[in-house]
């Protein structure tokens, strides 16, 4: 066999099987695709329209003078300039509805750096949190560090939107530690986050207590599809208001559910380090305080 | 478009495979082939007379190097297990695919995205070339770089003999 033989027998017994989860064609999803690129294909062309419609106003004298700028006066901003700072990807809020920590959005090969803190934004309306981080993008050697930061709000977030002051057209996805079982009651505490892959939108936890086992967990933004493409689970727990599917598989145990108010964010909970048996796994999320 | 849809059940896997080979995790091939699909839709009456296999793999290696060029905008589900390795010490598809992963990710993206299009997707160099932009002499030199990097691995020099010795 020649080299590029070679080569091409190994790229196709490595790729010979895809994951039986991922066989099927996601139609819907690609129809969704589809509808979201034809509405932005619209967006785009409003916009184009507008501006050229702008910028022939603007071309056009005006009837009235124009006040000169006063001597060293700064350009006033205007609303094409990219807003300041960086977007987050989403956010967490604590059980008693006043913490809420937002992490930035992770980028391959890169970092938020020149964060000042005291320029993040924060602005509480009646229907909505509005959050705006500073900090500028620059090249690292580990893009999996988190950034992220804690807002004290001075009431409940309740059912308030909370919405990214850089890109408020995105989507940040939002979880409630009220999903997710008290981990400090059972002892565990929380290590820094870090995002599971470079570049990867998936946030990793990684639990400890002494004695362990120590866990991690992964809250991800996740959008099922009607078709059910969630791995089929081993058998399924009800733990106080939610369903929880346990994986059973060689060597390793996983649980998995979603967020009771929204299918938004799928959270995933393996044990780290050497894996249990599959009945002390159950009895591990049994003990747990779920709610 | 029906045709449009059968056409995406048949492909999905051959394509979600050449995507991997791009970007060594299953869950970012998905949406990676997700995107050109949708991309895809509205040119397809011009794409399905053609070679729509060729055509689509074209357009994953073009988007996932625009990708890298701007940033990855992909959502991770996780509810999928990792990979395990198979037990009783033979290679098997996971362990195969885990060492291929590692040296996938040592090579420079334009290489991989080669490599996918001449090894994958079976395009000459001069396709190859047309797909990504590149001159001929590119294509030519990512080739050899990259089989150079393949064939010095330590690990995978093992599975190349093994192939070779069917």
């Amino acid at each position: 066999m020649s080299d590029e033989e070679q080569v091409i027998d190994l790229l196709d017994r490595a790729t010979a099987s895809v994951p039986a989860a991922l066989l099927e064609a996601p139609h819907a999803a690609i129809r969704r695709r589809v509808r979201r690129r034809r509405a932005a294909g619209w967006t785009a062309a409003a916009a184009a329209a507008l501006l050229i419609i702008a910028g022939f106003a603007v071309a056009r004298p005006g009837p009235a003078a124009q006040m000169p700028a006063a001597p060293g006066a700064a350009p006033a901003a205007t609303s094409a300039q990219e807003a300041p700072g960086v977007p987050w990807l989403g956010a967490r809020i604590d059980r008693t509805g006043t913490r809420l920590t937002v992490y930035a959005v992770p980028l391959l090969g890169k970092c938020v750096a020149e964060r000042d803190p005291n320029r993040d934004d924060l602005v509480l309306d009646d229907d909505r949190v509005t959050v705006q981080l500073d900090g500028i993008y620059t090249g690292c050697a580990d893009d999996t560090q988190v950034t992220s930061r804690t807002f004290t709000l001075p009431q409940a977030l309740g059912d308030r939107f909370v919405v990214d002051g850089r890109s408020p057209r995105g989507q940040p996805f939002l979880f409630s530690d009220k999903d997710v079982p008290d981990f400090a009651a059972g002892g565990w505490s929380e290590q820094k986050a870090v995002w599971l892959n470079s570049g990867a939108a998936v946030l990793q936890l990684y639990l400890t207590r002494p004695g362990g086992p120590d866990l991690i967990f992964t809250p991800a933004r996740w959008q099922p599809e009607p078709d059910g493409r969630v791995a089929t689970p081993d058998h399924t727990l009800t733990l106080g208001d939610l369903q929880i599917d346990v994986y059973n598989r060689p060597g390793q145990q996983a649980a998995g559910w979603f967020s009771s108010h929204n299918s938004d964010v799928r959270f995933m909970l393996t044990v780290a380090g050497n894996p249990l048996e599959k009945d002390a796994f159950d009895a591990l999320l049994r003990g747990m305080t779920w709610a | 478009m029906e045709d449009f849809e059968a056409y995406v059940s048949a492909a999905w896997p051959r394509l979600l495979r050449s995507a991997w080979l791009l970007t060594h995790d299953w869950h970012r091939a998905e949406d990676l082939v997700q995107t050109v699909l949708a991309r895809a839709y509205g040119r397809w009456p011009r794409i399905k007379d053609g070679a729509p296999d060729a055509y689509l793999r074209a357009m994953l290696a073009s988007t996932y190097l625009s990708w890298w060029r701007r940033r990855w905008r992909g959502e991770l589900p996780t509810e999928q297990l990792p990979e395990q390795p198979a037990g009783g010490g033979e290679l098997e598809g996971v362990e195969l695919r885990h060492l291929l992963a590692d040296a996938l990710a040592r090579l420079p993206r334009q290489q991989r995205a080669v490599l996918m299009l001449r090894f994958h997707g079976d395009f000459t160099e001069a396709d190859t070339a047309r797909a990504l932009g590149l001159r001929i002499g590119t294509v030519k030199s990512h080739t050899s770089r990259a089989l150079a990097a393949l064939r010095h691995d330590p690990q995978l020099r093992a599975l190349l003999s093994e192939g070779a010795g069917r």
